[in-house]
């Protein structure tokens, strides 16, 4: 039993403060506004008050903390991604997640599984190889390895998968994770509120203020807000914001689905991802078995479920592991997934002076959110595009110059 | 211990069916459940609580006593309050550490303080630490085991339709169920039960009716998992999904009886009335022998004349309410020998007080300081209200609102197509005619006749008590049984900032079990709304996702059709010996073995025959596209970045196909056949896509006039010669005039 | 499973159906510059609301336009494309 458990026992009253201070109104003006307290709001709010002194800011937030894609999604977290650039933020972001907890004093269940995607052809063979060779050139851990080391690694599983789609090898990500979503909001929530930023919930964005191609303010259901900078980082709710601001993008919005078992005695340790089946599937902290498919085929605005995803992802799960017949889901959800054409973020600056967007983040984004927030609020404090993200800039589709991560973002997300 | 038989109940006396439990063996009898089963035999620890390890009994026994969860032999989380006993069971409970009776891990209730809510967020986060930690925490986590030998079931999926589709099979589902069959709608009925009747226990004359009635089928054990667009909502049957599409739905699911909240509420032997009066009724099991009731409505006073029937001994009724209806009350007066039942209004039970071993309730203390001490009992009963089943509702759509007069939440504007009616519509009293109403509007909106209107009285007093709850300085006053949260665990996440239903819900779990909350998200709401001055109305729910109740993946997995293509040389293949991979959905040949050589030695010496004289490869698999018209060769010129205009008649030329950015997305060859007649392929994985996505060119007809587009049957065969003897012995199956190389 | 209504099928299950995307005016290849050909190929109206798409019925391989409700995924109109959308 650790230590710091001792002073729930010792004292009479619940010994914890707020996690983060309800205010009762708004000022009338802030240096920054960021609209969306997901995680990757929030961290932006954290780092511009801890990097860069920024802390005249607030950060406004429809619903509640984390009720966005950040407390939604299916929390893998790795790094072994196709293009440099991908694979050179991610790995950034790798290293920024094992000290978050700590930094944060709050547990994150940030835990190191290990990571497969699984092959079961010679063209995702081939890919899995250009992934490690491009993830090896840059530092990343990652091996290509054989059908023999899968099966030595997740014994109970079918390697022939019911016969009709036999798995060859696969990719191996060791530094792959998993993390408790909604803490991860909640630490950079807390963070920020400490350092003096104001988190307002049930403030919705309405309206932008630009004048002169600058910004200048903001319209919430609370009133008015006069700024000259913005941060933008509303997921599967970007397309409405940028409408009000007329920039146009090449962002579209498909609900990407989830579902959750009863919890069973653990046995499963490494995160498995199934390209060709479309499925991927962990075991988190509680015994539940969190499982994932590809992207719902058309747009919806909204987080409906729908029972075809939930039968098309049981069935293929059943070829790999049989024996889950027997085992229950217990829940499905969706989420808004803001996708792009190359399967790439967009960040950075705008057309619109002072308007910095965080977005494109689709179905991979929640691994993202440290390195995000690092290098947005560099981004918005020196008005200036962090090296790190230059190959994700909204120009790159004007150029015809996409950073391709389809290969390694459409199902493992 | 079994009651003398009671009138339609459901066990078959007579037939035994021998069972093991834990180690021991005991009867039950056919028509059982395991809970009422072994409640039967005495048996009262049927689990462990998640966290605390606690003895848990039974709760509801109506399909969420997640404490009284079992491994069945591979069947994990098996639910012995909702599964029927079979013969020959092995049974024991889950996530018990050495054996149920002596669970180790119930150490961990002692250090319950040291455990509040999210603790796990306060600790064993240091980065070295934390691995082995993590390694603690998934020894202790989970409930049932996966058999990972278990084989694949494969469970048979079928289509179902009909007009009105009724779920709940209560008073009001078989009225609304009657009410649309008479108007002329085929109507489908389903309950989760084995048998209609919801809590009337088949006392009514309405179940006759529907059993007369040909227009309604009816399906017993089965549960709506979830509402899908378009009326589109799957049964689950023990061994089969149905997918019904109904044009419309009618929401008749009841309500959740609701725990109170106070000390020691888990004991075992303290269970919801109506858990009690499922045991009566049911299976004649004796859920006590000697109960106190605690009551906030007339329901409690129904059970209680239920209870005295069975020869239960009432030794008290602890009403929250300080005044009574006179009619309920009559109830107590001539139930005793030596004097009426006695009353003990607006009190509470503070706490219940444990057995030695801490495995079964033995008495209750209450507020009343009319009673100094104890009351005895071994069992406690609670009435003291309902929340709606309204997930059904949600996931349609449907706009609730919170009904003061009922203490509920209410549909306000119900979806097109969807009805409710009943309890989930908080209609307690005049059940009957709120289905009607609710099945005469259902017919009437698929074109049936004409919606009646059934007038439906408001109800006298609200069978829902707005604070069930009781705080106690030692806490173990539970609220969510699932995840083993007491009353303070709520308030203390509410004070750390966790103040909207949402966040409440994720920061303390509750809600978020295998029940998800159907126990213990009406009271966590209460608890939300008194602790930040909001009304219940204003707090709000979280949402209801599908499913009702958990589905086995078997169930969604069904049979798991893998179609297969082959190509027409597939049995020449074979002939010379081919393994198979898989290419997509096709299978080819991977290599061909030859006799006594490996793949490796096999691919060398097919590899050198095509070096050095001539080889058959089968393209039967590539898709197959014609075009024609007087402007096809501007449309694949179009679409591909070659020119075709030139292409000579009878000549072939390679095509690389660009999508509008200029990325290449497919390739192939173009054969002309004729001045306005091209044959040409796409990749086999291309196929479907390319021509698709042609098609819709051709559509849209934006430069292009009328051509038409085909796709050639997938199964006329192609082959392509392949080596330097190839243009001699040129192969093809189609009749195309001969075609060679263009430039 | 939602149902779509194919102008030539009439309603058949969602599962049936390829989606299109948004019905987008393509500007003149030959004279667009690259900014707009640009803006063309990859910009999009990504906001909720009623949009003109292209829909497919797969196993007849019909083209149509569905007017639909991207926001509450409600399909209002369907109907085989004429030209003038
Ligand atoms: C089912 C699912 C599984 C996923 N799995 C993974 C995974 O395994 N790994 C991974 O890396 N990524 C995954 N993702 C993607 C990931 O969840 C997201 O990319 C990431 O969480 C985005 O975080 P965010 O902070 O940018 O957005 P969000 O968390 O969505 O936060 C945006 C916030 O903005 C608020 N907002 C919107 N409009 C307004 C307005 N007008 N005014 C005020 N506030 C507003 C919203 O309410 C919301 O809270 C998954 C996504 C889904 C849906």
């Amino acid at each position: 039993m650790p230590w710091r458990l001792l002073r729930f026992a010792l004292s009479q009253k619940h010994p914890e403060p707020r996690m983060f201070a309800t205010h009762d109104s708004l000022k009338s003006s802030y240096d920054v506004v960021i609209i969306g307290a997901g995680g990757h709001g929030l961290a932006a709010a954290y780092y511009l008050a801890r990097d860069h002194g920024i802390t005249n800011v607030c950060v406004l937030e429809k619903g509640y903390i984390g009720g966005g894609n950040t407390g939604r999604n299916t929390t893998i977290i790795r790094s072994n991604y196709l293009t440099p650039e991908g694979v050179k933020f991610y790995d950034e972001s790798v290293r920024l997640w094992q000290d978050l907890a700590q930094d944060f004093d709050l547990n994150l269940f940030y835990s190191n599984r290990g990571h497969f995607t699984l092959a079961h052809t010679d063209a995702a063979m081939r890919t899995s190889r250009w992934r490690a060779e491009v993830n090896k050139h840059y530092g990343v851990e990652s091996e290509v390895v054989d059908a023999a080391f899968v099966k030595q690694a997740v014994p109970m599983i079918d390697i022939s998968c019911g016969g009709h789609a036999p798995i060859l090898g696969g990719l191996y990500h060791a530094p792959g994770a998993v993390a408790r979503h909604d803490a991860v909001a909640w630490g950079y929530g807390r963070g920020a509120d400490m350092r003096g930023v104001e988190i307002h919930q049930r403030t919705e964005v309405l309206g932008i203020d630009v004048a002169g191609g600058k910004l200048t303010g903001v319209q919430t259901s609370r009133g008015r807000i006069a700024t000259n900078k913005v941060l933008c980082a509303v997921a599967g709710s970007t397309p409405r914001i940028l409408k009000m601001i007329d920039v146009r993008t090449p962002i579209y919005i498909h609900p990407l689905q989830a579902m959750v078992s009863e919890p069973v005695k653990p046995w499963l340790d490494p995160i498995l991802v199934s390209g060709s089946l479309h499925i991927y599937i962990s075991q988190s902290a509680r015994g539940e078995l969190v499982m994932g498919a590809s992207l719902d085929p058309y747009e919806v605005h909204s987080t409906r479920s729908t029972l075809d995803f939930v039968e098309g992802l049981a069935a293929h799960m059943l070829d790999m592991f049989p024996f889950l017949s027997n085992v229950k889901v217990m829940r499905q959800w969706a989420g808004m997934a803001d996708m792009t054409p190359d399967f790439a973020p967009i960040m950075g600056k705008t057309p619109v002076e002072g308007f910095y967007l965080d977005a494109g983040w689709g179905t991979w984004g929640f691994k993202a959110t440290p390195v995000c927030g690092k290098t947005m609020s560099w981004t918005v404090a020196n008005d200036r595009d962090h090296e790190l993200i230059t190959g994700f800039t909204l120009d790159r589709f004007r150029d015809f110059a996409l950073t391709g991560e389809k290969g390694a973002a459409s199902v493992g997300h | 211990m079994r009651l003398p038989e009671q009138r339609g109940e459901w066990i078959t006396r007579g037939k035994t069916l021998r069972f093991r439990f834990e180690g021991r063996d005991y009867e039950g009898l056919e028509g059982d459940t395991i809970a009422s089963a072994l409640w039967a035999n005495g048996v009262k620890v049927l689990g462990r609580s998640f966290k605390y390890h606690r003895p848990r009994g039974i709760l509801s026994a109506a399909n969420h006593d997640v404490n009284a969860m079992m491994q069945s032999g591979s069947m994990p989380n098996v639910r012995a309050d909702a599964t029927l006993l079979v013969a020959g069971m092995e049974l024991t409970a889950v996530n018990t550490f050495s054996s149920l009776d002596n669970d180790a891990a119930s150490i961990l209730g002692r250090f319950a303080r040291f455990l509040p809510v999210g603790f796990y967020y306060k600790a064993f986060h240091g980065k070295r630490l934390f691995p082995l930690w993590e390694k603690l925490f998934r020894v202790t986590t989970g409930l049932g085991k996966v058999d990972v030998n278990a084989p694949r079931k494969r469970t048979p999926k079928r289509y179902g339709f009909c007009d009105v589709l009724v779920v709940g099979g209560g008073p009001s589902g078989m009225s609304a169920a009657l009410a649309a069959a008479e108007q002329g709608a085929d109507v489908v009925l389903v309950d989760e039960n084995a048998r209609l009747g919801g809590s009337t226990h088949g006392r009514t004359d309405l179940l006759a009716r529907v059993q007369a009635q040909p227009r309604i089928r009816v399906l017993t054990n089965t549960f709506a998992a979830g509402y899908y667009a378009d009326h589109w909502v799957p049964l689950v049957e023990p061994d089969r999904i149905t997918k019904m599409r109904a044009r419309a739905v009618i929401v008749a699911t009841g309500a959740y009886e609701q725990p109170a909240v106070f000390r020691n509420n888990d004991l075992p032997g303290v269970m919801l009335a109506s858990a009690a009066q499922r045991l009566i009724h049911r299976w004649a099991a004796k859920p006590a022998q000697r109960v106190v009731m605690l009551a906030a409505n007339a329901d409690a006073y129904r059970a209680v004349e239920e209870l005295c029937n069975a020869g239960i001994e009432v030794a008290a009724v602890i009403d929250l309410r300080t005044t009574i209806p006179e009619a309920e009350k009559s109830a107590l007066a001539t139930r005793r020998e030596g004097g009426p039942i006695p009353l003990h209004a607006g009190s509470s039970i503070i706490e219940a007080m444990p057995a030695a071993d801490g495995k079964a309730v033995v008495g209750v203390r209450t507020e009343s300081d009319k009673l100094a001490g104890e009351i005895a009992c071994d069992g406690v009963l609670m009435s003291v209200g309902w929340a709606p089943a309204a997930s059904l509702l949600y996931q349609a759509g449907t706009k609730m609102r919170y009904d003061d007069a009922v203490h509920q939440f209410v549909p306000a504007q119900l979806p097109p197509g969807v009805f409710a009616c009943g309890r989930v519509n908080g209609v307690y009293t005049a059940r009957a005619a709120d289905g009607e109403r609710a099945g005469s509007a259902a017919a009437a909106n698929c074109g049936f006749g004409v919606a009646k209107a059934v007038s439906v009285p408001a109800e006298v007093a609200s069978p829902t008590h707005p604070w069930p709850i009781t705080g106690h300085p030692a806490g173990k006053n539970f609220l969510d049984f699932d995840e083993d949260l007491q009353l303070k665990d709520l308030e203390n996440a509410i004070q750390e900032g966790f103040d909207n239903i949402e966040l409440m819900k994720r920061f303390s779990t509750v809600g978020t079990g295998p029940s998800q909350g159907k126990h213990s998200n009406m009271n966590a709401l209460r608890v939300l709304a008194r602790c930040t001055g909001a009304t219940p109305g204003e707090v709000g729910t979280t949402t209801a996702r599908p499913f009702f109740h958990p589905v086995p993946m078997s169930h969604l997995g069904g049979r798991g059709f893998e179609p297969e293509r082959r190509t027409p040389m597939h049995t020449r293949h074979e002939a010379a010996a081919a393994v198979w991979m898989a290419a997509g959905v096709w299978q080819r040949p991977e290599y061909y073995a030859v006799a006594g050589q490996s793949r490796v030695e096999s691919i060398r010496v097919e590899a050198l025959a095509v070096r050095q004289a001539v080889g058959i490869i089968d393209v039967g698999t590539l898709g197959k596209l014609e075009i024609r018209g007087p402007q096809a060769a501007e449309f694949l010129e179009r679409v591909y970045i070659s020119k075709y205009a030139g292409l000579k008649v009878g000549m072939t030329r390679y095509a690389v196909m660009c999508d509008e950015s200029g990325v290449v997305i497919d390739d192939g060859v173009v054969a002309r056949l004729a001045n306005d007649h091209f044959y040409f392929t796409t990749t086999t994985s291309g196929a479907a896509l390319i021509y698709r996505e042609l098609s819709r060119w051709n559509t849209c007809g934006k430069w292009i006039a009328a051509s038409s587009i085909g796709r050639c049957p997938g199964g006329d065969g192609s082959g392509r010669t392949e080596g330097p003897g190839g243009t001699r012995r040129a192969h093809r199956r189609r009749s195309f005039p001969a075609l060679s190389g263009g430039a | 499973m939602k149902i779509m209504t194919c102008p030539i099928n009439g309603p058949r299950v969602i599962s049936e159906f390829a989606y299109g995307g948004e019905i987008r005016p393509m500007p003149d290849p030959a004279m667009a510059t690259d900014d707009q050909w640009a803006d063309y190929v990859f910009n999009r109206t990504g906001a909720p609301g009623v949009k003109k798409e292209w829909w497919c019925h797969t196993p007849s391989n019909t083209w149509f336009v569905a007017e639909r409700d991207t926001e509450r995924d409600i399909i209002q109109r369907t109907y085989l494309y004429a030209g003038d959308v």
